[in-house]
């Protein structure tokens, strides 16, 4: 078993071959080697590392991804997302970027695709004034700023 | 109602004059409009999204941009949407790699903004207006040959004038292209392929298809150690008799790698070697062939090339009314068939379509040949049952009748299951006698109204005459019988039940299913059901008119 330290304090007790999908962690216990002492966590509460947990468990046994994928050739996968996925991530938005943001940390390559993948079809056919409502964001563009994306929506609708 | 600053504005006694006085206002009213803009920064700053990373937010731009890339620009939105968004997008190369032609100028901002990643260019004609302009865009980006990752480009013909003068630029000016993975090209050039394209090096080409280019040369062809598919399809002024048996078996010599061969018209009609006892080439990383060209070629090309890991095989056969071809020599055909992929045609046949329909390819041929070979390798127990799926035959210059002898003399039928008739062309008796014969087959769709007639009169004659060679009875293992688009004729209702009264008690019960049946009525379908006994059930797929 392997302990994990959250940053509210909080310990949990992991099977090794389930949080050996963090490849962070598995690095960790080979460069380290077994220990009694809890793996600290300092980035991850423990309300995001139980989701975290969930999603190792479920996908327990299966094989780990051979590397992390070129950044350029992100853009030729499909947004497909299997159906547990779909209704692992139906989360709200805080906890939703939290999970990004742990598997990010803690370098879990399938989660933080399947994340990612979820955002971008949140956005998908929406208008900025709509991406905008949907994540909070106000428009902060300088008048320049206004002046060329005027300029790209003409071209984007020049077709 | 104002803040202090603007109140201070306001209360400016009336010494001042009015210009001033305006000219303050406006200053103020763009200290707010700033602060506004610092206010909605920071507000942004405190958005759950944006605690995200840049390299994660850049990651859900890129794949945000692929789900619409092919026929708009709307990802562009998300580089709208806020100051920090933006950033993080321009600052992507990857965001803007895959080149739009929606706008030349456009273009112009994205091979900027994408700095040195890897280009993928998609000049689709289907999605994509194309003008002079749009042609200049598209030399520009391919001027970068050390950048390209992708290329696809279509239907850039002889009456887009400035189209071929770029594109024939293009090939006649790559040398290298060191990441290029993909290189899609579908034209009516009618351009000789550059003997130099792509000689310098593409050592990371996977999938090469070339479509509407002359190739006087297999020297000219870009090969590669990396190259998996290649796709050849011939020029409308292509002159195939220069181009060598011997040339093309160097080239698949040069492609190690290769899996999937499609070639349309290409095939060398002359020798492939000088020395009829010359040994063949063996390509063992072959698994999936497209051949479409005349039976002859095919063959001559089977003979000389063997590919023992293939896992299916097409053949189209032409019947181009310009070169006609008669009589196809099927048993040769499927003799050179069985030298070249001996391993796997011992494992059994698994399914075999003769169609007219053939895949979509720009040239449309007319017939295919579907191969379909068990694997011996398949460690699933379940195969695929032994298919053999026949249409429309008979205007390849033979009928279904040869089609099916071939079949019989070259790999036998014992192991038959299924077969689908979907053809007008008459079948003799004798042949419809072999099939009864054979112990395996389970089910028959006739798809006309000629095979179900030979069908329905071969099964009436069989329990109608004495025959002393006769099977005990036909189709001893028949469960199936499927009767699409045929017109029943009321009158010849006694003809069921003597087809079907006849099978003996050891016989598998029968499900005859029409559908798309003209003429039929419940009446008739319960009259059928009455005539043809228990043991047969009749189902009709369909509604009653």
């Amino acid at each position: 078993m392997v302990l994990l330290l959250t940053s509210d304090n909080e310990m949990f007790s992991v099977a090794e071959d389930v949080i050996k999908r963090s490849a962070y962690i598995k690095n960790m216990l080979e460069d380290v080697g077994e220990s009694d002492l809890p793996i600290p966590l300092p980035n991850v509460e423990s309300n995001v590392l139980v989701k975290i947990l969930e999603y190792c468990e479920h996908y327990r046994g299966e094989p780990l991804p051979a590397s992390d994928v070129d950044p350029a050739e992100i853009g030729d996968r499909s947004l497909d997302i299997a159906d547990w996925d779909q209704k692992y991530m139906a989360v709200d938005q805080e906890m939703l970027f939290e999970i990004i943001l742990a598997a990010n940390y803690l370098d879990i390559k399938s989660l933080l695709d399947v994340g990612c993948k979820t955002v971008a079809k949140m956005m998908k056919g929406k208008s900025s004034e709509e991406i905008r409502t949907l994540f909070n964001i106000a428009n902060d563009f300088t008048p320049e700023e206004e002046a060329q994306i005027r300029k790209e929506n003409a071209w984007a609708e020049c077709r | 109602m104002w803040s202090i600053a603007t109140q201070r504005l306001l209360d400016e006694d009336g010494k001042i004059l009015a210009n001033e006085h305006r000219e303050l206002i406006r200053k103020r009213v763009n200290e707010l409009k700033d602060e506004i803009c610092a206010l909605h920064l920071l507000h942004n700053t405190f958005a759950p999204i944006n605690r995200l990373p840049p390299e994660i937010l850049s990651r859900i731009f890129v794949q945000s941009a692929a789900e619409c890339r092919q026929d708009s620009l709307s990802w562009i939105q998300v580089t709208h949407t806020c100051h920090h968004w933006r950033e993080v997008a321009l600052d992507c190369a990857a965001l803007w790699s895959h080149i739009s032609f929606v706008n030349p100028a456009f273009t112009k901002v994205m091979l900027a903004r994408s700095k040195n990643a890897p280009l993928h260019v998609d000049l689709r004609t289907s999605y994509t207006r194309t003008t002079p302009v749009i042609y200049e865009a598209l030399s520009e980006v391919l001027d970068q040959g050390s950048r390209l990752r992708s290329i696809a480009i279509d239907n850039v013909t002889n009456s887009r004038r400035s189209g071929m003068l770029h594109l024939r630029r293009f090939l006649s000016k790559c040398k290298t292209a060191p990441v290029l993975e993909e290189l899609r090209l579908r034209t009516s050039l009618d351009h000789c392929l550059n003997s130099g394209f792509l000689q310098g090096g593409s050592p990371t080409l996977k999938h090469l298809e070339i479509s509407g280019c002359i190739i006087s040369n297999w020297n000219t062809i870009p090969s590669g150690a990396a190259l998996i598919t290649l796709d050849l399809t011939r020029s409308h002024g292509q002159e195939n008799k220069m181009l060598s048996g011997s040339g093309f078996i160097s080239l698949l010599k040069n492609m190690p790698s290769l899996e999937n061969l499609h070639i349309q018209f290409l095939l060398p009609r002359g020798l492939y070697s000088q020395s009829p006892a010359a040994a063949p080439f063996t390509h063992p990383k072959l698994r999936i062939l497209e051949l479409i060209d005349y039976p002859e070629n095919i063959e001559r090309f089977l003979r000389a090339v063997h590919v023992p890991n293939a896992e299916n095989i097409t053949f189209s056969l032409d019947d181009d009314v310009n070169f006609p071809y008669e009589n196809p020599d099927l048993t040769a055909l499927f003799g050179a068939l069985q030298s070249s992929w001996h391993k796997v045609v011992s494992a059994g046949i698994g399914e075999l379509r003769v169609s007219r329909d053939a895949p979509s390819y720009n040239l449309m041929p007319s017939h295919s040949f579907w191969l379909k070979f068990n694997n011996p390798a398949s460690t699933t127990s379940v195969q695929s049952p032994y298919t053999l799926d026949l249409r429309r035959v008979r205007t390849i210059n033979m009928d279904t009748g040869d089609v099916l002898l071939a079949v019989e003399q070259c790999w036998g039928m014992l192991e038959l299951q299924i077969l689908d008739l979907d053809t007008d062309d008459e079948m003799a008796f004798d042949t419809w006698a072999v099939m009864s014969d054979l112990p395996k087959l389970q089910g028959i769709t006739t798809v006309s109204e000629q095979s179900f007639y030979d069908l329905f009169q071969y099964l009436i004659e069989e329990h109608t005459e004495e025959r002393p060679n006769a099977p005990i009875f036909p189709f001893p293992a028949l469960s199936s019988i499927t009767v699409e688009d045929v017109v029943l004729d009321p009158e010849s209702l006694d003809e069921w039940g003597i087809v079907f009264r006849g099978r003996p008690e050891h016989a598998p019960d029968l499900k005859v299913t029409l559908s798309q049946c003209s003429g039929l009525t419940r009446e008739i379908l319960d009259d059928i059901t009455a005539r043809v006994g228990s043991r047969v059930e009749v189902v009709w797929e369909g509604q009653f008119r």
